[in-house]
């Protein structure tokens, strides 16, 4: 698969994707009960059937027993009774997969200083969200972590956040070092993060270093209401100096092993309109009918499907309940489906899962 | 007219309206089918199990204890399962005199139908206006409640109840097959009224007991729902819900096991938590499970009920455990008493 993605496989992505959604089959159960359940044969991988992204919050979703686990991501599970958990008995594969779209979408030259509005995280690394910042780190920054067999301390911290909110004496040391080295930022932040590094700048500008670069991710929900992410966007650029396309969203979750960027970033090799967003050639997404889960007309809204070549231990094929439609190589995200509005005096399933916090 | 007797004539009105044969009845089941989306059936039988035409008096002597007397009550009713009006007008009446209703615009029938049997009972209006002293029961969101809330002048007594669910809890220590298929029949037709779109209605579904017992009820379950499925077919699913019950089929598929019948769905999986709730239209996810105790206390702020069947020492915990939810035997989640209002969490 790693080849594949290095463009060294001949294989086509669809007798991949068939290869693991059997090698699945033969090995987990409740794929197996899927896959016959769905009358698939398995014989293309348009009749690869999709594994709800719920299961990963309900049962194990992995070919390998838990001992063979090196680390289990898990979703924020701010809003339901269980964290969803990704199993991985090498992180191998998702390191290679999310440096390698990662550079080609954040990346206009070989080095950046890069930094993370998150707080440090302990080992293993519970998130996949925060075990890819520090692959970034890692890849990205010559000034991360071990030389020649020494420990190189870099002349900022990387890690920016705490309860305390954002480290902006720290972040000025990073654009510091960044400029002396004539290196870019990279600025790696959940949505929220950056909405509160803004609301601490309390309207003040925060100049980062030219041609520097803010990715961003997650949704728009925060405690006590809903983040406008058009706005936090244009106060980003502004308050920060940004060049118009610098910022950029990334799209990700626990559930798979690729990610998907907006390809906006002057002189990085992904290049798309803002607003879209880009998967790698091993990401397959696809718009579907919620009831018939087949693809909707071009142009229609559907659910988000994913399959996913880099979930080799997990799950191929991967149903979500984010509403896109494809649009210029890529899809616009569209929000969570609302799920069923309640009639009569009952509750909808989300509302009683929070219940059940 | 005393409280005893507003609330009396509201029971005989409903009693009218009950029966097949009268206009009222006839007329308010024609408007039925289209406001609810149940199946004639399916609304036949909520008459039949959920419109309240013959308290006790003991009931009806609770019902007048659980409010207090005021000189106005104003009704805010919602699109509510669609007998549900009837016990928050018997409340109202229970406590004044003038009753004012603003019905729902969706599932008006049941006030409408009431009012015709009973002229002057009540009164219907599209505006409520509230004033000091009133008491104000609202039914609706969460989020309507708290709007009409905050624009309530001083004085007024505001009661809200908001949405809510059951769960189910049976113990199978060592049942026979006659007691498995009868609680599967209980449990099914709690299941199948309002096709679980009730406040009362059962989303959770937890068994104790051996897995062998909770497997063999399981298809106990998966008879009987296709057994009523015949008698009472499913009404129209909105197309939200039909796509939560497909995603809930590949779910349990993946998780558990899925009985996918043409009345509905039956999934069963082991856990050591409330690992799900289930959509609507009726969908059944059987959770054999050690200790259901904590799991409900859990999602105890949103239950309304749990039916039951199972040891006293079970039942005592959950009272100990849930002291504001209601137990009901299996098969009467949906018919609760006539003793106040059928929520007894804390008012919104």
């Amino acid at each position: 698969m790693r080849a594949f993605a290095r463009g060294e496989s001949q294989e086509s992505f669809d007798s991949l994707a068939l290869e693991l959604a059997r090698f699945q089959a033969e090995n987990i159960p409740g794929f197996a009960n899927l896959v016959e359940r769905s009358g698939s044969a398995l014989d293309s991988a348009a009749t690869i059937p999709a594994v709800p992204s719920e299961a990963f919050r309900l049962t194990r979703v992995a070919v390998h027993p838990p001992e063979l686990d090196v680390v289990r991501f898990e979703t924020s599970g701010t809003s339901t009774e269980a964290k969803g958990v990704h199993p991985m008995r090498t992180t191998a594969t998702y390191r290679a997969l999310s440096t390698s779209f990662g550079r080609e979408a954040l990346m206009a030259e070989d080095a950046a200083v890069v930094v993370a509005l998150a707080a440090e995280p302990g080992e293993p690394v519970p998130s996949s969200l925060m075990f890819m910042m520090r692959q970034f780190m890692e890849e990205f920054d010559p000034a991360f972590g071990r030389h020649m067999g020494l420990h190189v301390d870099a002349p900022y911290e990387r890690w920016l956040l705490s309860s305390a909110g954002v480290n902006l004496v720290e972040l000025q040391r990073a654009c510091a070092f960044a400029a002396q080295m004539g290196r870019p930022l990279l600025v790696l932040a959940t949505s929220l993060a950056l909405a509160r590094c803004l609301e601490q700048l309390q309207g003040r500008s925060f100049l980062l270093p030219e041609k520097s670069v803010v990715m961003h991710t997650g949704g728009p929900k925060k405690r006590g209401g809903e983040l406008n992410l058009s706005e936090l966007r244009t106060r980003a650029v502004e308050q920060l100096g940004l060049a118009a396309g610098q910022i950029v969203g990334e799209y990700g979750m626990t559930e798979l092993s690729s990610q998907l960027y907006e390809g906006t970033v002057r002189g990085a090799h992904l290049s798309g309109p803002k607003g879209v967003f880009i998967p790698p050639r091993w990401l397959r997404v696809t718009p579907v009918d919620s009831i018939t889960l087949e693809p909707v007309e071009p142009g229609g809204i559907g659910l988000a499907r994913f399959m996913d070549l880099g979930n080799v231990d997990s799950a191929v094929c991967v149903l979500t309940q984010d509403l896109i439609r494809e649009r210029d190589g890529g899809i616009e995200l569209l929000g969570r489906s609302p799920g069923a509005v309640p009639r009569g005096c009952s509750m909808a399933v989300q509302a009683l899962l929070e219940g059940a916090q | 007219m005393s409280p005893r007797e507003r609330v009396q004539a509201l029971i005989a009105a409903a009693a009218d309206v009950a029966r097949p044969d009268t206009p009222l009845g006839v007329k308010a089941r024609a408007a039925w089918v289209s406001t609810t989306g149940l199946s004639p059936e399916g609304i036949e039988l909520a008459i039949e199990h959920c419109l309240e035409t013959h308290p006790s008096e003991a009931e009806i002597e609770q019902l007048l204890a659980s409010v207090q007397p005021a000189k106005r009550a104003l009704v805010l009713l919602s699109a509510n399962v669609f007998v549900g009006a009837s016990r928050a007008l018997a409340l109202a009446l229970a406590s004044s005199e003038h009753v004012m209703v603003r019905v729902s615009r969706r599932d008006p029938v049941l006030a409408r139908v009431l009012l015709e049997a009973c002229p002057g009972l009540f009164e219907l209006t599209d505006e409520l206006a509230p004033k000091a002293e009133d008491v104000f029961w609202a039914y609706g969101k969460k989020e309507t409640l708290r709007t009409v809330r905050a624009k309530l002048p001083a004085g007024v007594h505001f009661i809200g109840h908001g949405p809510g669910a059951g769960a189910a809890l049976v113990e199978l220590p060592e049942a026979s097959p006659e007691v498995l298929i009868a609680q599967a029949k209980n449990l099914v037709l709690d299941t199948v009224l309002f096709e679980q779109r009730g406040c009362l209605s059962p989303r959770a579904f937890l068994v104790t007991g051996s897995k062998g017992a909770a497997e063999e009820f399981t298809q106990c379950v998966v008879s009987e729902l296709t057994r009523m499925g015949g008698e009472v077919p499913r009404g129209e699913l909105a197309r939200e819900e039909e796509a939560e019950l497909v995603r809930f089929r590949d779910t349990m598929a993946y998780v558990g096991r899925v009985m996918d019948t043409k009345a509905g769905l039956v999934a069963f999986s082991e856990s050591t938590s409330l690992s799900s709730i289930t959509p609507v239209g009726r969908a059944i996810h059987i959770q054999h499970l050690a200790d259901p105790i904590l799991p409900l206390a859990r999602i105890g702020h949103v239950l309304t009920n749990i039916g039951f069947f199972g040891s006293d020492v079970t039942k005592a915990e959950l009272l100990r455990a849930l002291p504001h939810v209601r137990i009901a035997p299996l098969g009467q989640m949906q018919s609760p008493p006539f003793d106040g209002p059928v929520d007894r969490r804390p008012h919104l």
